[in-house]
């Protein structure tokens, strides 16, 4: 044994260590014309977790979620929803994809789940969550520039690869807490307490950090992508007061701060505000979200608009607002003569429709999902064209006559049936059928009526609020009422 | 207080030693540091629940008997005995080794409170100075609670060495032992530091491990048992480095304390002052625990002045006993009427409180 050296021991582990920083040490690069304009500098970084493991723990994780949430009949209970949150998840993952082009292979995807919870998640790999309580009117307010500053912080904790730091970490204060409870004893009696005051102490200042990054990020990312980044501010405000009813005040915050993984909301609120004059150059030079981001032309998406007449989208938007009662009770109401009202209704729907987030453009991408590809699309629209009907007017089968199984798609006039006749393969006739009742869904979707519903009354609140009052006394009250009752 | 306190450089003289110890009998280290683990892993077997606490207590106590044997064992001036022989030596002593493993509760003790208060207290500092301030000197803090419970610890193991040697008297064997870690604090210092940086490698080490192998090839049952042993060696060095240094830091400590510790003179003089000091931080502590009331947003005010008040009765009461805990001959109810005294006017207090609310 007097051969050993006495370093050897130590110069053995110091060396493993070495090799483990030296290997863990990384930079997250960004494409080549990202770096104008950024909001934040790469930054080197210790990540003791290899990106295939936290991938496959988080995908684990995630699989779990998903299966539950099916189970429960939780996944993507409203079409609403579900486009909605895509409306706003596509843009930012063709900024991130410009942005960090490493992450055009990930497999991104999305759900939306019913749960009561104020949250969203976004696993490494691009897999994201968002929990519907998020999208209510006393939180987002189904805004979808507040949806975006939310995803697109979540959407940076994954292209920042924050779990690979994070776990390493956690792995570490862990195997020293009970090293020293096991050897010592130091701390055995309060080992939880332990690892509780290592996390105080020694993680989350490092997640602050992690935090405050995501935020900056997520600022670049949701202005590059085209959203209004002053929203961000507005967001996380709505989020401060959300959370922090108990502690008001900067006293009650940096004590909140101490004990929370995330930055105290004055400073994120600050950090926000300073940003902003940089943010908004980058939303003014954003990709804005229309079809330009698919990479389709000028002569694709005028072949879309028409398309979305074909699904009755422009159709089923004045038909589901009951129009023509409500513009009976406004000129009861204002004393006006009903055509007068019906005109002033269609304006703000019409207005309130397309200013209010594309209403139109999320039925589409629905559409464009429902199909798979806009390939596809194009095939159905040019077998439309072909079969000489114009315009062509189809609308799927009412679930609550038929039932889905098999779908049918109907022509809204007095073609019937005609829809078979159509020289599609098997293929693509089945995405047609599965993007209409697609865009059904999203049509008679509670949400989506009582969103424009809502939209509407605040548009024509502006010009005429006696009808705005009595529209909201009876329609969005009931349903407030009707949806609790639930 | 009497003896000459150690310097910092006599720590490289036991690591030395220690090493220089190690390398003569290995297998001695592994099979002692392989008992102690497998101690510690039947005790994980046998915890359920609120048992965790009563077993770690007993195992202050098997570990005097472990770390009695292999001093024994070492020290023993034909050399080359087994720790089985070391165990037969302890014939007659054993008993009263595993009274001395007691002195380990001071250790346990200041961990449990300290560490229980570390979150509250460092809450109330954020406030005043910001969340980054505040998470560092709660790491600072963790690190001097730790070297803290370390030395405390190494007075219970002293505390059974001078029982192996002869001392009969448990409160003796303490004092001894007590005198030997106010003595070799600032080696100790630098033990406890060689082993937080060492553990933090390890740690590390285990955390790249458990960060670069595949869910694919490891996944489930055999995952969750990695997870359990992956620090498993870093333990079985770290009780197999302290097994080493047991000794050179014994010998040291105790030999160069030059005064009479059995002495009524000198025991009169420590256990006053540390019953004293002991005295003075439950006051300090009590005024913490009020400043804790004002700031800290999970703890209310009558909670704290009720606390802050419990601690500070009970640190004047514990100071005027002093005496009695420097002297020899004081009977129990003398040296521990402190604990009674602060409890009456609480127990009251607190009635009052439960009626109110």
């Amino acid at each position: 044994m007097n051969a050993v050296p006495k370093w050897l021991l130590p110069g053995v582990a110091l060396a493993a260590l070495a090799l483990l920083l030296v290997s863990g040490l990384e930079k997250e690069r960004r494409s080549e014309g990202g770096a104008e304009g950024a909001l934040m500098k790469d930054r080197w970084r210790l990540r003791i977790t290899s990106a295939q493991v936290a991938e496959e723990i988080s995908a684990e994780d995630y699989d779990q979620r998903v299966r539950r949430y099916k189970l429960q009949n939780d996944l993507d209970f409203d079409a609403y929803g579900t486009e909605l949150v895509g409306s706003v998840v596509e843009p930012l993952i063709v900024a991130a994809k410009d942005l960090y082009p490493q992450t055009a292979g990930w497999a991104w995807e999305w759900h939306v789940v019913d749960s009561s919870e104020i949250n969203a998640y976004c696993m490494p790999g691009g897999r994201i969550i968002v929990l519907s309580e998020l999208l209510k009117n006393y939180v987002l307010d189904d805004d979808r520039d507040m949806l975006a500053t939310i995803v697109a912080h979540e959407v940076s904790h994954a292209i920042l690869q924050h779990s690979r730091e994070t776990m390493g970490r956690a792995w570490l204060a862990q195997g020293l807490a009970w090293t020293m409870a096991k050897s010592l004893k130091i701390g055995a009696l309060r080992e939880r307490e332990m690892v509780r005051d290592l996390k105080l102490a020694f993680l989350d200042p490092k997640n602050r950090i992690l935090e405050a990054e995501a935020d900056v990020l997520g600022l670049e990312l949701m202005s590059r992508a085209g959203f209004n980044p002053a929203k961000a501010v507005t967001t996380w405000e709505r989020m401060a007061e959300r959370a922090n009813t108990n502690t008001q005040g900067v006293l009650g915050q940096r004590a909140m701060a101490f004990l929370s993984d995330h930055p105290s909301d004055s400073d994120r609120l600050a950090r926000m505000k300073a940003l902003q004059p940089k943010a908004a150059p980058l939303a003014a030079k954003g990709k804005h979200w229309d079809w330009t981001v698919q990479g389709i032309s000028d002569q694709q998406a005028d072949i879309l608009e028409k398309i979305a007449g074909v699904f009755g989208l422009g159709a089923n938007r004045l038909s589901i607002t009951e129009r023509h009662e409500m513009a009976r009770l406004m000129a009861q109401v204002e004393g006006i003569p009903p055509r007068q009202a019906a005109k002033e209704l269609d304006k703000a729907m019409w207005e309130t429709g397309l200013s209010q987030g594309g209403i139109i453009q999320m039925g589409l991408t629905a559409m464009v999902r429902g199909v798979g590809g806009w390939e596809r699309l194009e095939r159905i629209r040019a077998a439309w064209a072909k079969s000489g009907s114009s315009p062509p007017r189809y609308q799927v089968q009412d679930p609550s006559d038929q039932g889905w199984d098999p779908p049918h798609i109907l022509r809204q006039s007095w073609d019937l049936g005609q829809f078979d006749h159509l020289a599609l393969s098997e293929a693509d006739r089945a995405a047609a059928l599965n993007g209409a009742k697609r865009v059904y869904e999203y049509l008679s979707s509670y949400d989506l009526m009582r969103q424009l519903l809502r939209d509407m009354t605040n548009e024509i609140g502006k010009t005429r609020p006696r009808t705005a009052e009595a529209l909201r006394g009876r329609y969005l009250e009931a349903s407030n009422g009707e949806r609790s009752g639930q | 207080m009497t003896g000459v306190a150690i310097p910092f450089s006599a720590s490289g003289l036991w690591f030395e030693q220690a090493w220089a110890l190690w390398r003569r009998r290995p297998m001695f280290f592994v099979g002692a540091a392989l008992l102690i683990l497998a101690l510690r892993w039947s005790f994980d077997l046998v915890q359920l629940g609120g048992a965790s606490g009563a077993l770690i207590f007993i195992s202050y106590l098997t570990d005097a008997l472990v770390f009695a044997a292999t001093w024994t064992a070492l020290s023993e001036p034909d050399g080359e005995v087994g720790l089985l022989a070391g165990w037969r030596l302890l014939k007659g002593r054993r008993l009263k080794v595993v009274k001395a493993g007691i002195w380990g509760l001071p250790s346990a003790a200041v961990s449990y409170l300290l560490l229980s208060l570390g979150g509250t207290l460092f809450q109330a500092i954020s406030v005043v100075l910001g969340a980054r301030i505040a998470a560092w000197l709660m790491l600072g803090w963790i690190f001097v609670v730790g070297w803290l419970c370390c030395t405390l610890l190494f007075v219970a193991l002293f505390a059974c060495i001078e029982t192996v040697k002869g001392e009969d008297g448990l409160w003796k064997a303490g004092i001894k032992g007590m005198r030997g870690g106010y003595l070799g604090w600032r080696p100790l210092l630098v033990v406890w530091t060689t082993f937080v940086c060492a553990a933090t490698v390890c740690a590390a080490l285990g955390a790249g491990v458990l960060g670069h192998l595949s869910l694919a090839s490891l996944n489930g049952a055999g995952r969750d048992l990695l997870e359990y042993w992956i620090n498993w060696p870093a333990l079985f060095l770290a009780v197999m480095a302290l097994l080493a240094l047991l000794v050179p830091i014994s010998a040291d400590i105790l030999a160069r304390d030059g005064s009479d510790a059995g002495s009524e003179a000198a025991l009169t003089a420590f256990g006053e002052t540390v019953a004293l000091r002991l005295g003075q931080g439950l006051k300090a502590l009590a005024a913490a625990v009020i400043l804790s009331g004002f700031f800290v947003i999970n703890v209310g005010i009558a909670s704290s002045l009720t606390g802050a008040l419990a601690l500070w009765l009970s640190g004047r009461a514990l100071a005027a006993s002093a005496p009695a805990w420097g002297n020899a001959e004081a009977g129990l109810w003398a040296r521990w009427k402190w604990l009674v005294f602060p409890g009456l006017p609480l127990l009251l207090l607190w009635l009052g409180t439960t009626q109110l609310s």
